[in-house]
């Protein structure tokens, strides 16, 4: 039987391809399987204790793309137990976020990004702009024009819908090529992801992500950026403008590069020394910082119905949010917020089967859904993060704490 | 008889209302997706496989038919 791949174009992004593509119908995988020797679980349900009567002087949004409470439960009871729990989960202060779009009652990440982002609803698909295409000024550009350090940090490339939604303004999420420009114009003091591809030329590579001939690497090192690969050149570098792309692609979460943690503190430690331009107090000299950390690989592993991934995804986000916790109770003025895009995969469960110790997963879909996502908040002005909220609310009150005034508002 | 391979793109953000090894006709809805950008099914045939490119965020359908 010969094969003879046709071409077809459809309504929607419908794309012509040649290969035969792998029946991929994942079948529920078994949780008993998980390798969780990475993890190292907390045995107390003791929530973090609140911060009081601080300035909000550094914020770190964690965000975990796709994952539900589903998702969290199943990871927490896989690596902690009844009696444990995620450092997500020990959040002084929890709610729950609302997260439809502009179009659709079911967002995808870049609408969910740029509510998360700007503090207002768009259409699925576009980045750091309203509807009719007026971009608006984000929270990251926002503490950027007051003098702030900030960071962004992901596992998948760093030009992905959620970062991208903190730092860019395109009416497509697939524009990547034009986002890494926007990335590097916009002078993020920390962009440590995947994603090489949109930053080299195309002549040096016939899979790169370009189509001309600019290099951003090269743009980024005159503009005065460190750029670095691995994870020896991340540990060895000590520069307060840094470009980490450790994979062509995106990150593959295995050995041979960087985790999310270690990103995460590697962040937290370079944002944490920036200065103030001069003149600044004496007394205090350091600019301050906003950080956004994704755990991008959540939603990758609930639209493969994979559990063992997605529990394996949601600890090693867990182990970023750590990282960030234990830098906010040394600070003291560091707020902490975690919360999710949307939700991925209809993630449910129930009781396990017999002679099983762990509860059988059940996934609803294979797209996103609308269900509600968790929020926890820890740091000065946590409280604010309380009860029930919609996604645009979330940076409208950190813009609150930081005196950001107007916001949410047009990009000038 | 020669079998021919038709490789649709869609959105991943929506539920799909196909899975392997279903039927599908031309013109057949194949994903929830907002009225605005409706997916059909390009032909008629055998969906042989689904996968998830996180690339690009979109499921990859393949689609079976005789020629």
């Amino acid at each position: 039987m010969s094969r003879i791949t046709s071409v077809v174009t459809a309504l929607i992004a419908v794309t012509v391809l040649v290969s035969v593509a792998p029946a991929a119908q994942s079948p529920s995988k078994d949780v008993n399987v998980v390798d969780l020797s990475f993890y190292q679980a907390s045995t107390t349900t003791a929530a973090y204790p609140l911060t009081r009567n601080a300035q909000v002087r550094n914020v770190i949004v964690c965000i975990g793309d796709g994952m539900g409470l589903g998702q969290i439960t199943l990871a927490s009871l896989k690596a902690a137990g009844l009696e444990g729990r995620l450092a997500m989960e020990r959040m002084p202060v929890t709610g729950v976020v609302r997260t439809h779009s502009a179009s659709s009652r079911v967002t995808d990440s870049a609408a969910a990004g740029t509510a998360l982002a700007s503090g207002i609803k768009t259409n699925n698909g576009m980045i750091g702009m309203a509807p009719d295409e007026t971009p608006y000024i984000t929270i990251l550009e926002a503490a950027r024009a007051r003098g702030m350090a900030t960071g962004l940090v992901a596992t998948s490339t760093i030009t992905h819908a959620t970062p991208a939604s903190f730092a860019a303004h395109v009416k497509s999420r697939k524009g990547e090529e034009q986002i890494a420009e926007q990335l590097i114009a916009n002078r993020v003091n920390v962009l440590f992801g995947g994603g090489r591809r949109y930053f080299l030329p195309k002549s040096s590579d016939p899979n790169t992500g370009r189509t001309d001939d600019r290099n951003l690497v090269a743009e980024a090192r005159d503009a005065g950026y460190t750029y670095v690969t691995t994870e020896a050149e991340l540990q060895s570098a000590e520069h307060p403008y840094m470009l980490g792309l450790f994979q062509f692609d995106a990150l593959t979460t295995a050995s041979d590069e960087p985790p999310l943690a270690i990103l995460t503190q590697k962040a937290i430690q370079v944002l944490s020394q920036v200065k103030r331009k001069p003149p600044f107090p004496l007394f205090r000299p350091k600019a301050g910082f906003f950080l956004m950390v994704e755990g991008s690989q959540i939603d990758w592993a609930c639209h493969d119905n994979d559990v063992r991934n997605t529990i394996r995804q949601t600890l090693l986000f867990d182990q970023a949010v750590q990282a960030a916790v234990d830098f906010a109770l040394r600070d003291g003025h560091t707020l902490v917020v975690v919360t999710a895009d949307h939700e991925t995969g209809g993630l449910t469960f129930t009781e396990a089967a017999r002679r099983r110790t762990d509860p059988t997963p059940h996934w609803g879909t294979k797209g996103h859904t609308g269900l509600p996502v968790f929020i926890g908040a820890l740091g000065p002005g946590a409280g604010l993060f309380a009860g029930v909220q919609d996604n645009t609310e979330i940076p409208s009150k950190i813009a609150s704490l930081l005196k950001i005034k107007p916001f949410p508002r047009p990009a000038q | 008889m020669n079998a021919r391979e038709t490789i649709v793109r869609v959105d991943a953000t929506y539920d799909l209302r196909i899975r392997v090894g279903d039927n599908v006709r031309r013109g057949d809805r194949i994903a929830d997706v907002p009225d605005a950008q409706i997916s059909t099914a390009p032909v008629s045939g055998i969906v042989t496989g689904i996968r998830f490119d996180p690339a690009s965020h979109e499921f990859v359908i393949v689609i079976a038919h005789a020629t």
